[in-house]
């Protein structure tokens, strides 16, 4: 079976442990191209990614016409097996590809109604306090993530250090909100230090209070996966210069 | 269009509308079920915001489409559907 990056692992692997499922995968729904992918052998992703958007598009359009609002799920039956789509807020599709006795009920309701709740935000960046990325979810350039990581730090430090004059614990979130989008950066204290998360998100399909959520469900998984007895290795000169070398690469493209 | 009517939310009349939509619909489900070796397609059940709606083939030429409102479960309409196929093949053959 193909892998599918961190950050979406998990949703497929919920959508993949449901028996009668082949492979699940997030497709750009105005493109059809494949975001991330977990196929068992002979599924052809770009054709079902491919697929799976045209026929959403035209199905979309249909429904529309009826009168019966946007799709919020589908399920194409054939005789030898089925697809099933749910749209996300976010433009992208989420599409398994299924036997055709699948368990339409189950593949539906436990994983993809949770990602479609999750999916509200359109960037997330998860650093250090320092502002070193440790992962992230939607940035087109490197250079972005360098970018909103040392912003996001920054700001984290600032509003640290106010808190501090203002003798008081630090604050747990902050937001800031525009037309259209909003930013919510707070931090999260685990077994290896604090980390930082900065989401971005879309008014017109999230809410503050949907990012919260989300949030501390992320919060919760990351404190669950941080190891707590091991002692923090020591940063050696050798690994500084090498990331050094390595961010300065992907900043310049030397 | 063959039969039947279909109508909006506000009344309006949009059967000939939405027929030609399904057009490129069913276009594309066969397309789909074909390319990726799923056999032929037997059925699209979508649920939308305001209502669900089942299309299911007849006919290698015909397309049926079933439409109602959000509180009928997508199983029954399902079964509604079915049996909707089945009418709609024996109006086809008796037509000729």
């Amino acid at each position: 079976m193909s892998t599918a990056p961190a950050g979406y692992g998990r949703v497929l692997d919920l959508v993949t442990r449901v028996r009668g499922v082949r492979g699940a995968m997030l497709v750009a729904g105005d493109d059809g191209l494949v975001v991330a992918e977990q196929l068992m052998e002979g599924i052809k992703g770009p054709a079902v990614a491919a697929l799976a958007a045209s026929l959403a598009n035209r199905l979309h359009r249909a429904m529309d016409a009826a009168g019966v609002g946007a799709d919020q799920f589908w399920h194409l039956q054939a005789e030898q097996g089925a697809l099933l789509v749910v749209p996300a807020p976010s433009g992208m599709l989420v599409v398994a590809v299924a036997e055709p006795d699948v368990n339409v009920g189950l593949v539906r309701l436990e994983p993809l109604v949770k990602f479609v709740k999750e999916a509200g935000a359109r960037l997330v960046l998860l650093m250090t306090s320092a502002g070193q990325v440790l992962a992230q979810h939607g940035f087109s350039r490197a250079v972005d993530v360098m970018s909103a990581a040392a912003l996001g730090a920054a700001i984290m430090a600032s509003t640290d250090e106010i808190a501090r004059q203002l003798q008081q614990p630090p604050f747990a979130g902050l937001n800031h909100q525009g037309e259209r989008h909003g930013i919510f950066l707070a931090a999260v204290a685990t077994g290896r230090g604090k980390l930082v998360a900065l989401v971005v998100y879309d008014l017109d399909v999230s809410s503050l209070g949907l990012v919260q959520l989300f949030f501390e469900q992320l919060a919760a998984d990351l404190r669950a996966a941080s190891p707590k007895d091991s002692v923090p290795k020591q940063v050696l000169a050798a690994d500084f210069e090498r990331e050094l070398s390595d961010s300065l690469n992907t900043l310049f493209g030397r | 269009m063959l039969g039947g009517a279909l109508k909006d939310p506000k009344g309006r009349d949009v059967t000939d509308t939405v027929a030609a939509y399904l057009a490129g619909v069913s276009q594309e489900a066969g397309r789909t079920a074909k390319l990726l070796g799923l056999g032929s397609w037997t059925g699209l059940a979508a649920e939308g915001q305001h209502g669900h709606v089942h299309l299911t083939p007849p006919t290698g030429a015909a397309l049926l489409l079933v439409v109602r409102e959000r509180a009928v479960p997508m199983g029954r309409l399902a079964i509604i559907a079915q049996r909707a196929a089945v009418a709609a093949r024996r109006w086809l053959e008796a037509q000729g």
